[in-house]
């Protein structure tokens, strides 16, 4: 079986379509994307939203004679990277990078005037031409390489102001004849830096004009908005997942696998739908769980399915939440506690009521609800639970027993799963019977809390200490395949820092392959960094 | 004896070792396997004897014994390119029995087969169109078919046109494990498409109880998996 596009950054833009699998609500949202009015897309890793965003951008640039509206699709996924001694460095950084990428959309669709007056705000300089690169590409590679030296001052004074940026955008619209500059952020608010988050949002309103539609992807538990941006009033917040009880679910999630399938893997997944079956309800929805485990069971045989599903959702599923652990240590008891939580309370809980109800012939469940008074300390936790999709937020503002109202959350299905001795009896039963009336709750003052007092947390603040920290961990940290490792060592690449530091030509020379295949290995490497750095 | 008749002569003392060593490795009997889906195919020969299309299925036939041969002598880029043929000969006489003006056409040499437009999503054989028409219950199977269709066609093809990462199957004239093993995977997939996609075309000519009789085990071993063949056999 060959190796799946597992992220977005794999896949050529010319090529995303083909790998689409359009649902009701994938159109309603990406039209929405397309649209004039800001949208905030909101879901945990792997679902899909770079995907959308890409889609989206694809959509518009095929349609950009008729429609005008010239798509830019940038990512912050850098961010962590940017070390300098500026305390609005990332305000700085976030211009400069949305100035570079509109250059860049603009050299690529030929669309340059020369001697463009408009230009000169967003490029930093009046030039004739734009094949050269530009100040303001260079500062903004120059803020993208200060890890390598930080505390480096890089020299802003051709960046232009916010106001300055709206209006050259307007002008430069005008001159190109264009509606409007549709921007699509992706990886665009670092949940554990709280700073980041209020910049961004701050941006994020005060660049809105007609001629300037933002939309952006961030990851649920981002709650600080700053002071100017109000969620539901500044843009549509949509929170995208997949409900594995609707009608067409199992369907989609096939057609999304036969996407990227050999004969094999399309053969198998006729000939054994119910193991299938089984991999899709555990991903609950997101399809980088669902690709992995197919890819981890080779043949989708019943023997595998279990092992994997055990192995997956007890213990790969939560590696990339204790990952968290050791990058952010000011977080760690929280993280930790997190995951006894879910652990050690809510899935022993919830899998003895569906044991119950299964005996009974009664309705099942996978949500809990958390009572709004209960410690602000489980608030965070249960939003880092979100970030990793351990958990997804369901509603808010539900009322329990007790008339105590509070949040639903749902937990990951494949977790569950992973309880059960013998998976391919009991998990189809489980989704069959699957009911949001039930829930197991947690009121302000659970037993389940106890230890929560007693734990310190505090973000840290040395952003430069920990990057550096990071970058000397080891190549096992990276979410890549075994072989891919393997390859990367092959060539004395060992650490994270050399994945970021090496060149494209080392990079490449780990993969003796087609340059095709090279690049999109050496494209997979570096998501990786950049995913693991991002948190 | 000449220099050029010694070596052809050389040529088979090789090619009866290779034959040789690949009975002894099929410890498995997948080869005879392989070979039983002969007599199955015989049994559509049979059912559609007198139809236009016939001599392109008993020519697909051929293909895939001469595949089979070669793949035992250890002529791996050949049996490929045969197995790649019997699948295309195949799904080509069906595609040719559902148009009339096409089968035509091709009897006056003037239609070749375009493997594109029998996979074509919208009016191919796997499509929403044609399974609607021929057997409606079963268009929940039918995009795994087409995906198998589309991609095996594809991996049979590398060796067709030589592409690098097969060298290493087909450079040398010598018996190898991983080639006769690739060899039979694909050969099992394209006689699941094969046994489904004349199962799809010609269930209404299965209409009396001995052809029932016939058939039930030739297409319940191959895709009995599929409900609606189940119950195609339970009514």
């Amino acid at each position: 079986m060959d190796t799946f596009f597992i992220r977005t950054e794999d896949i050529k833009l010319e090529e995303i379509s083909e790998y689409f699998v359009e649902t009701k609500q994938d159109r309603e949202i990406i039209n929405k994307i397309k649209g004039s009015s800001p949208v905030l897309l909101v879901g945990s890793r792997g679902i899909g939203k770079s995907f959308l965003l890409r889609i989206a951008e694809d959509e518009m640039l095929k349609s950009f004679e008729l429609n005008k509206v010239l798509p830019v699709y940038i990512t912050f996924r850098k961010a962590s990277l940017i070390h300098t001694p500026d305390k609005n460095q990332f305000l700085s950084w976030m211009l400069s990078r949305i100035c570079s990428d509109i250059i860049r959309q603009i050299r690529k669709k030929g669309l340059y005037v020369d001697n463009s007056v408009s230009l000169k705000y967003i490029v930093g300089e009046y030039i004739d031409n734009l094949h050269q690169k530009t100040k303001i590409e260079e500062m903004n590679e120059a803020f993208e390489d200060s890890w390598k030296k930080p505390q480096t001052t890089i020299d802003i004074s051709t960046l232009p102001t916010v106001d300055n940026f709206v209006e050259a955008v307007e002008d430069l619209c005008t001159e190109l004849k264009i509606n409007r500059i549709n921007l699509l952020i992706d990886e665009a608010a670092h949940i554990f830096i709280p700073e980041q988050q209020r910049q961004f949002f701050t941006l994020f309103r005060d660049i809105r004009s007609p001629f300037i539609t933002v939309n952006a992807a961030v990851y649920p538990g981002v709650t600080i908005y700053g002071d100017t941006f109000q969620p539901t009033h500044d843009a549509t917040v949509i929170n995208y997942s997949r409900d594995v009880s609707d009608k067409n679910y199992l369907t989609q999630m096939k057609e999304l696998v036969l996407k990227q399938a050999d004969s094999n893997l399309a053969k198998a997944l006729g000939a054994r739908g119910e193991q299938f079956n089984i991999l899709a309800y555990a991903s609950a929805g997101n399809p980088r769980h669902l690709l992995k485990t197919i890819q981890a069971t080779r043949n989708l045989s019943s023997l595998n399915t279990n092992n994997i599903i055990r192995e997956y959702y007890r213990s790969d599923i939560w590696s990339e939440h204790s990952i968290l652990a050791e990058k952010y240590s000011g977080m760690k008891n929280l993280i930790d506690w997190g995951r006894n939580f879910v652990e050690d309370t809510v899935l022993p809980e919830l899998k003895r009521k569906n044991d119950h109800a299964l005996k009974n012939k009664e309705k099942t469940t996978t949500y809990f609800w958390v009572s709004r008074n209960a410690p602000q300390l489980v608030q965070e936790a249960l939003r880092i639970l979100e970030y990793t999709g351990i958990v997804t937020g369901h509603s808010k503002g539900v009322k329990a027993t007790k008339s105590e109202i509070g949040n639903r959350y749902c937990i990951n299905i494949g977790c569950l799963f992973a309880l059960e001795s013998a998976v391919a009896s009991s998990a189809l039963n489980i989704v069959k019977n699957l009911t949001i009336g039930k829930m197991n709750e947690y009121g302000a003052n659970s037993k389940a809390y106890a230890e929560i007092e007693n734990i310190d947390f505090n973000q840290f603040d040395n952003l430069t200490e920990n990057l550096e920290m990071q970058l000397d961990k080891s190549i096992d940290f990276l979410d890549l395949t075994t072989w891919q490792r393997g390859k990367l060592r092959e060539v004395g690449i060992v650490t994270i820092g050399q994945v970021l530091s090496s060149s494209d030509e080392k990079i490449m020379q780990a993969y003796y392959v087609a340059e095709k295949r090279a690049r999109q290995m050496r494209n997979s490497a570096l998501a990786a960094v950049y995913e693991y750095l991002a948190g | 004896m000449s220099t050029f008749e010694q070596f052809y002569l050389g040529v088979m003392d090789e090619v009866s070792k290779i034959q040789e060593m690949t009975f002894e490795f099929d410890t498995n009997n997948i080869q005879s396997k392989s070979y039983s889906f002969h007599r199955d195919f015989v049994f559509w020969i049979e059912l559609l004897n007198g139809r236009k299309e016939i001599v392109l299925l008993k020519n697909a036939l051929k293909e895939f014994l001469v595949s089979q041969i070669m793949l035992t002598q250890g002529f791996y880029k050949h049996s490929f390119m045969c197995l790649r043929g019997f699948l295309e000969q195949t799904l080509f006489a069906i595609q040719l029995s559902t148009n009339e003006i096409h089968m035509h056409q091709w009897l006056a040499n003037k239609k070749d087969v375009f493997w594109s437009s029998i996979i074509d999503p919208d009016n191919g054989l796997f499509s929403k169109s044609y399974i609607e028409a021929f057997y409606p219950n079963i268009s929940d199977n039918t995009n795994e078919f087409s995906v198998m269709s589309r991609e095996v066609y594809r991996e049979c093809s590398e060796f067709v046109h030589g592409n690098f990462s097969i060298n290493e199957h087909t450079i040398n004239l010598e018996f190898r494990e991983t080639t006769f093993s690739l060899w039979h995977e694909k050969a099992d997939t394209i006689q699941l498409i094969i046994t489904f996609s004349l199962f799809v075309r010609y269930n209404e000519l299965i209409n009396t109880k001995s052809l029932i009789g016939k058939s039930e085990s030739i297409i319940s071993e191959k895709i009995g998996y599929i409900e609606a063949v189940r119950e195609f056999y339970d009514r």
